[in-house]
């Protein structure tokens, strides 16, 4: 008699067994994830905060962040939350949670001791070492009052948002980013914000008699906020001078990234039902919004999608910055192409890059080569924001199953998503994703979290990968090097990628940069591009390890 | 099954006033469900009340029922293409694109000459990455409707997907002259001029799409802060009992078909296809005073309804308001320029008045390049003769005794006039 699991898992088992072999015909390492949440110890329930009152904040928490805060080699995990909203019971236990990796795929909740308990309600988040220091501090892009917390190198968080100088801000918050916008050696931060909500404009709407969620039409825009940071330990808002002030977005996610490759950082942010935003930036400071122009703004029609979240990376290996973004249901998550010149094509029909996402609503996401191919793959979290989107929409579902989209090597997608391992047959409404390598094995693992319940915690479980290499950035000012690139050159492969401070829906991640090199077992160099500084030049640099390049210490590029 | 009672409802019934909007509005919804489910039971073998019954679940978001309404309908009528249309959407939005594009092509096979058919097929096809089929079925739909401006714009996507930059700029150029305020045409003129690197047109375009951008998301802006669920409620209800009307009306039961739209006025007074036919109704009395004022009814709250500018215009031709047959007919033309049966009337009220036969000529000449239709050519015979061409005359009129043998005055003129010769 046949034991073991039901008829449906055997079948997933045979479609996986044959995916194996279709890959290794091909020459591709099957991706495999493994949901690890159980084993990690992580307890971090997600709350929006609601009580059937339907607030449209709600429905958009929140952010997650990974980051080593106390430089141990271990990248630990910080989960926001929404707390009670007006009207709803008050519950202090709904905070923000901080968990220590303890290494083995162990986490232990550090909240209460690091003061990193914050009971705001909780969107966006971005990590940056703003008084260079060397630690990782944490900015919390709020409902409400924003909060900046300074890393005292002992495992605690000191609130410093009033000595900063950021503490004026109650608009709903989304995104954030640091990013050094004049190349001085600070990291300056942009600030997106979402609608202007008032409790008392607030009114609960219904299709078919179905309460749901207000979307953005129903609220005035806002405008976003760029700080300049002072390189005393406090910022100044610039929003004004530097040209961002008198644009209005419902922004959400946001990466900053140096698109066009002349040296200075750009910022990009998704808008909700809005044209997206792309601050080109002068190399000053002052910023120009080339949304249209360059193709971002809008999808290939001229449409613009209930953006999500928007991460970057170079996913046809010419050496130039590719921008993925996410979007609601009835819209595909777009890839937009960097073919050079500033322009940014929309290429997502013709590469199979939406494959799966026309039907959920899709937020975190990233372009991350999860099999060390060499060629960055497309993750993307799914989960409608309608709790009973069932009732009035049989077609969409709450809850979803993530995606996985595999790179084939010839600028095309595959969706593998249902092959993937038990960790993508995990069904719940994800906003935030954020990707490292949590257990220093070389391949880069996934953070989810997940509206309304606990996380998702995927092990990357894939077998017969590729070699590959992690860089981590070590600048003489800019300490964890933000904005620098490395260009990495391995027989006929040229990677690219930067440290980024701020990515996806509303996270922050990967501040060590991950490169998979597939059968390529040496590197010729690695070429880093220091952020305000020169281009210097690393060899003997061995794979399937992770290094750190420090400023000074290569060989300056001529 | 027994047939549906005759049961007049009191309306309002007992204490609708003090009902809140969802206890309303679900009331509504369940009235509306059981009416199309007795139709349906009623009149189980009707592809009408089958394809009304899945549309009503489609609205409730129920598609599985939707979909096994519209495959009974099919098995009823296999020539019931809007059944596979709305199959088809719900694949689209489940993201099914393969099926959506196989479910148009039945329909297309079906019947062929269905306006759009192919222009939805193409963009199931483009979505599910099958490029060069989404270009053929883009290329046939110009070939059976030249004037489809959306086939046009949809094939410069196609062009611009494959980085053929002057034939998507020839497209998008194409859907403009038809479509004057497409808004996806002037983002596609701007993006493969940018790219063609022509700096004065990528600005021209720029400004264009920015202006007709700015007006499309504040009419997204004003319709969605706008949405009264109820009012939508009234309005999808009535349009059931419209179904239901029709459906009786059909079936002989007369009785029933007017308790069914006296239903969908006390529910939906100013529903335009209600008007409508009561428009048509007071015409067939005779009482073409009264049908004018109900057509110009409509046309206050539905100004771009054509047909009803169309029908409008018939009736003062009937009571020789000409000058305000003119007006409407050429409000017709402006509003929807790619209607042929405007500039054929307004043709054919020119000629009747002895009067504008130039353009009378012109008119009736788009008509027939709009859509060489029987009709079309007649008028255009009729406007040729009027500006002493014979020749042109007789040929048009032979086209119109080619198209439809049947009819006996086109082939009687046609014989009449091969006789002069």
């Amino acid at each position: 008699m046949f034991q073991g699991n039901g008829t449906g898992d055997r079948h997933a088992a045979v479609l996986a067994g044959a995916l194996v072999a279709f890959c290794a015909a091909m020459g591709q390492a099957a991706i495999v994830f493994h949901d690890q949440t159980a084993e990690s110890g992580i307890a971090f329930v997600h709350s929006d905060g609601g009580c059937e009152k339907k607030y449209i904040m709600e429905n958009v928490s929140a952010g997650l962040t990974l980051l080593d805060y106390d430089n141990d080699g271990l990248v630990d995990i910080y989960f926001l939350t929404g707390t009670p909203l007006k009207g709803c019971p008050p519950n202090p236990k709904i905070r923000n949670a901080l968990y220590h990796n303890e290494g083995n795929w162990r986490f232990t909740d550090v909240t209460e001791k690091s003061g990193l308990g914050d009971g705001g309600y909780g969107l966006g988040v971005a990590v940056g070492d703003y008084d260079n220091d060397g630690f990782l501090d944490i900015f919390l892009n709020n409902y409400g009052p924003k909060k900046l917390f300074h890393n005292n190198g002992d495992g605690t968080f000191t609130d410093v948002t009033e000595k900063a100088g950021l503490g004026g801000d109650l608009k709903m918050g989304a995104g954030a980013c640091f990013f050094d916008m004049d190349k001085d050696g600070y990291l300056d931060l942009y600030v997106a914000h979402y609608v202007q909500f008032s409790y008392d404009k607030h009114f609960i709407h219904t299709m078919r008699g179905v309460p749901i969620y207000m979307g953005p039409p129903y609220y005035p825009g806002e405008e976003h906020s760029l700080y300049h940071n002072n390189g005393d330990g406090t910022f100044t808002d610039i929003s004004r001078e530097s040209g961002i002030a008198g644009h209005i977005g419902n922004g959400m996610g946001m990466v900053c990234c140096d698109y066009d490759n002349d040296g200075d950082t750009d910022i990009f942010v998704a808008n909700d039902m809005g044209g997206n935003f792309l601050w080109d930036n002068d190399g000053k400071g002052h910023f120009t919004e080339k949304g249209l122009l360059s193709g971002f703004a809008y999808d290939l029609n001229g449409e613009e999608h209930g953006s999500m979240g928007v991460d970057c990376g170079d996913y046809d290996n010419d050496g130039r910055i590719d921008f993925y973004v996410t979007s609601y249901q009835g819209q595909f998550a777009t890839l937009f192409q960097n073919t050079g010149g500033g322009i940014l094509e929309d290429v997502t029909l013709v590469t199979g890059a939406g494959e799966g996402t026309f039907t959920p609503v899709t937020w975190g996401n990233s372009i991350v080569d999860l099999d060390n191919d060499g060629f960055r793959d497309i993750f993307v979290a799914c989960g409608h924001l309608q709790t009973n989107i069932e009732l009035w929409n049989d077609v969409g579902t709450y809850k979803n199953t993530n995606l996985v989209l595999q790179n084939t090597g010839n600028g095309k997608f595959v969706n593998v998503s249902d092959t993937a391992g038990d960790g993508l047959k995990v069904k719940e409404s994800s906003r935030g994703a954020a990707f490292d390598d949590l257990d220093n094995d070389g391949k880069v693992d996934i953070v989810i979290l997940n509206s309304r319940t606990k996380p998702t915690i995927l092990r990357n479980a894939s077998t017969g990968q590729g070699n590959w290499l992690q860089v981590e950035l070590h600048g003489k000012v800019n300490k964890f090097g933000v904005g620098s690139q490395a260009r990495v050159y391995a027989g006929d492969l040229m990677l690219i990628d930067e440290v980024h401070a701020g990515r996806g829906y509303q996270s922050s991640y990967g501040m060590r940069l991950y490169f998979g090199l597939g059968k390529r077992d040496a590197i010729d160099r690695v070429e880093v591009r220091w952020m305000g500084g020169k281009t210097e030049v690393f060899g003997d640099i061995k794979v399937n390890r992770r290094v750190t390049l420090s400023e000074g210490t290569g060989k300056e590029k001529s | 099954m027994d047939p549906v009672p005759v049961v007049e409802a009191k309306w309002p019934p007992e204490g609708w006033e003090q009902k809140g909007d969802e206890e309303k509005i679900e009331f509504l919804k369940k009235e509306e469900l059981s009416q199309a489910e007795a139709l349906a039971a009623e009149f189980g073998r009707s592809d009408d009340a089958l394809v009304a019954l899945g549309n009503v679940y489609r609205k409730y978001g129920n598609s599985i029922q939707a979909l096994a309404c519209w495959e009974k309908a099919l098995a009823v009528n296999p020539g019931r293409v809007d059944a596979y249309d709305g199959m088809a959407m719900v694949a689209m939005e489940k993201g099914e694109h393969d099926k959506a594009a196989q479910l148009w092509a039945k329909g297309i096979s079906v019947k062929p000459d269905t306006r759009e058919f192919r222009s939805s097929m193409s963009q199931a096809l483009s979505r599910a990455g099958r490029h060069e089929d989404a270009i053929r079925a883009l290329e046939d739909e110009i070939r059976l409707f030249p004037t489809s401006g959306l086939a046009h714009y949809l094939l410069g996507q196609e062009h611009l997907l494959k980085k053929e930059y002057p034939e998507a700029k020839g497209d998008y150029e194409k859907a403009i002259a038809l479509l004057p305020n497409h808004t996806g045409s002037y983002y596609g003129l701007m993006t493969v001029c940018q790219r063609l690197k022509l700096a004065d047109e990528t600005g021209r375009y720029t400004a264009r799409f920015d202006e007709l951008k700015a007006r499309d998301t504040k009419e997204t802006q004003d319709s969605l802060r706008g949405r009264d669920d109820l009012q939508g409620m009234w309005k999808t209800t009535a349009e059931t009992y419209l179904a239901a009307e029709s459906l009786y009306r059909r079936a002989g039961d007369l009785r029933r078909a007017e308790v069914a739209l006296k239903r969908a006025e006390t529910i939906d007074p100013d529903n335009a296809r209600l008007l409508t036919r009561r428009a048509w109704n007071l015409r067939g009395q005779g009482r073409l005073a009264d049908a004018l004022t109900v057509h110009e009814k409509i046309a206050k709250t539905n100004p771009d309804d054509i047909l009803n500018l169309f029908n409008m215009a018939g009736i003062c031709i009937e009571i020789k308001q000409y000058e305000k047959a003119q007006t409407t007919l050429q409000s017709a033309i402006t509003r929807a320029p790619e209607f042929d049966g405007a500039y054929r009337e307004l043709a054919r009220l020119y000629l009747m008045q002895g009067r504008e036969n130039a353009a009378a000529r012109e008119l009736a000449a788009q008509a027939v390049k709009l859509s060489p239709t029987a009709a079309n050519y007649f008028v255009y015979s009729w406007a040729c003769e009027k500006n002493g061409d014979h020749k042109g005359a007789v040929a048009a009129l032979k086209r119109s005794s080619e198209l439809e043998p049947e009819n006996p005055m086109y082939r009687d003129k046609y014989r009449l006039a091969t006789m002069q010769d």
